[in-house]
């Protein structure tokens, strides 16, 4: 055995734990090899050094200090949650959960139920199959309350027409220089003058009139069915 | 056969420490504080410190009682605990640089070493031993100092046994190294018996 290789084992020889076989070796090296034998004296030396090593204790009151934590540690294990009785919880989720999907269906089938009137009501303004009251567009009473029952009489375009030429014609009479003829309404109004404010001019209604406009779109191949009106 | 009965020992308290016996857990405490206070303290150089890591490794040994496998021995579990905690210790010391007020004094403490002449070479020994770089400090204070089998300190370090040994080998080697102008010295004066040897 070389010396670099004896030296590799040296520490290990000294605290004895080669095998048999190794060992001898060395020590048959060492018996001739003296700078070998040197090294092996400082480790032997190191070895019983060590054994001279300060021992290092703990404190007098390590254990009391110890045990004081520990009771500390202990104290604070007993409060802890786990020794504790459970507190009931503020939601009881297995009976939540439940409750909220079954009123989530509920309102669905009542969504559903309501629907198909309201999608009714829709689809027929959609198409058009729908009677608006557009009387409001007409003729309107003023100051005349009970007179909105006419609202329902005949308000064809045609009846409107006349009535507005009647009402023209009458206007023009009346404020044409001529006046009426006295004998043919015998109402005595032959003048409208401002001195007579309070005077009902004629004895039926009066009203103010709009013009309707209806535009009528002819049926084409592609909008036969609805006949789209404009105002 | 002796090893077997000191596992026999720790079982036995440790089975009664699991139900609940703190006499069994303070005759455990009196088995290993001192073991790991030679560990600690010298890893640490701080007793102060190397106590309180010794507390703490106490009290998680308490706490996780109930997990103690007993397929390993107690005092692989508690050295591998101790350590961890020591190097916790070690690794927050170099994020925050202590200064001990012995190295503000202008090494006063080193002196005082010097002058101690009882014990000259057995502080030398120490002091070259903190001077190791970690790795190797810890394998040879749990082989050499606290000599347990390689296959313990392989266990308590997690590192293959071959990585022990060569750690080992290593650090004696470091410490022969830093020794040696002075084991010269000591050789030659004891072989010729001037002075005594309790004297260097």
């Amino acid at each position: 055995m070389r010396c670099r290789k004896v030296r590799s084992y040296l520490s290990a020889y000294c605290n004895d734990e080669l095998n048999e076989r190794r060992k001898l070796a060395i020590s048959e090296h060492l018996s001739t090899c003296a700078s070998c034998r040197k090294e092996e004296a400082m480790y032997r030396s190191i070895n019983n050094v060590r054994l001279e090593l300060s021992e290092f204790k703990v404190s007098e009151d390590f254990n009391k200090i110890l045990f004081n934590r520990l009771a500390r540690e202990r104290f604070a294990e007993t409060r802890s949650k786990a020794y504790l009785p459970k507190r009931a919880p503020l939601i009881r989720w297995g009976k939540a959960i439940p409750a909220f999907v079954s009123v989530c269906l509920l309102v669905l089938v009542a969504i559903s139920v309501w629907m198909p009137s309201s999608k009714k009501n829709i689809l027929q303004f959609a198409t058009n199959n729908h009677s608006l009251n557009d009387s409001y567009l007409t003729a309107q009473p003023v100051n005349n309350p009970n007179l909105t029952v006419k609202l329902n009489h005949d308000w064809s375009f045609d009846n409107q027409l006349a009535k507005v030429k009647r009402v023209n014609r009458i206007t023009n009479t009346m404020t044409s220089p001529g006046g009426f003829d006295r004998n043919s309404y015998g109402t005595g109004l032959t003048r409208v003058s401002s001195r007579q404010n309070n005077f009902i001019p004629y004895s039926f209604d009066y009203y103010q009139m709009r013009p309707v406009i209806k535009v009528y779109v002819l049926p084409t191949t592609s909008n036969r069915k609805e006949a789209v009106e404009t105002y | 056969m002796v090893k077997e009965t000191e596992k026999d020992i720790d079982f036995a308290l440790m089975r009664a420490i699991q139900k609940g016996d703190m006499v069994a857990f303070n005759k455990m405490v009196d088995r290993y504080k001192d073991r790991l206070m030679n560990v600690i303290g010298r890893m640490l150089s701080s007793t102060e410190e190397a106590e309180d890591v010794i507390q703490e490794t106490f009290v998680r040994v308490y706490q996780h009682r109930q997990s103690f496998n007993y397929q390993h021995c107690l005092s692989t579990w508690i050295y591998t605990i101790a350590l961890n905690l020591a190097r916790n210790e070690l690794r927050k010391r170099k994020k925050f640089k202590f200064f001990e007020i012995s190295d503000m004094k202008g090494h006063e403490n080193e002196l005082a070493v010097e002058m101690k002449i009882p014990n000259r070479l057995p502080q030398v020994l120490d002091k070259a031993i903190k001077e190791l770089p970690e790795k190797y400090r810890t394998a040879f204070m749990l082989r050499d100092i606290q000599e347990l089998p390689y296959e313990e300190v392989s266990k308590i370090l997690s590192i293959p046994l071959g990585t022990v040994k060569s750690r080992v080998n290593r650090a004696r080697m470091m410490l022969r190294n830093k020794l040696k102008p002075r084991l010269e010295g000591y050789n030659a004066l004891s072989k010729s018996a001037l002075l005594p040897v309790s004297i260097l």
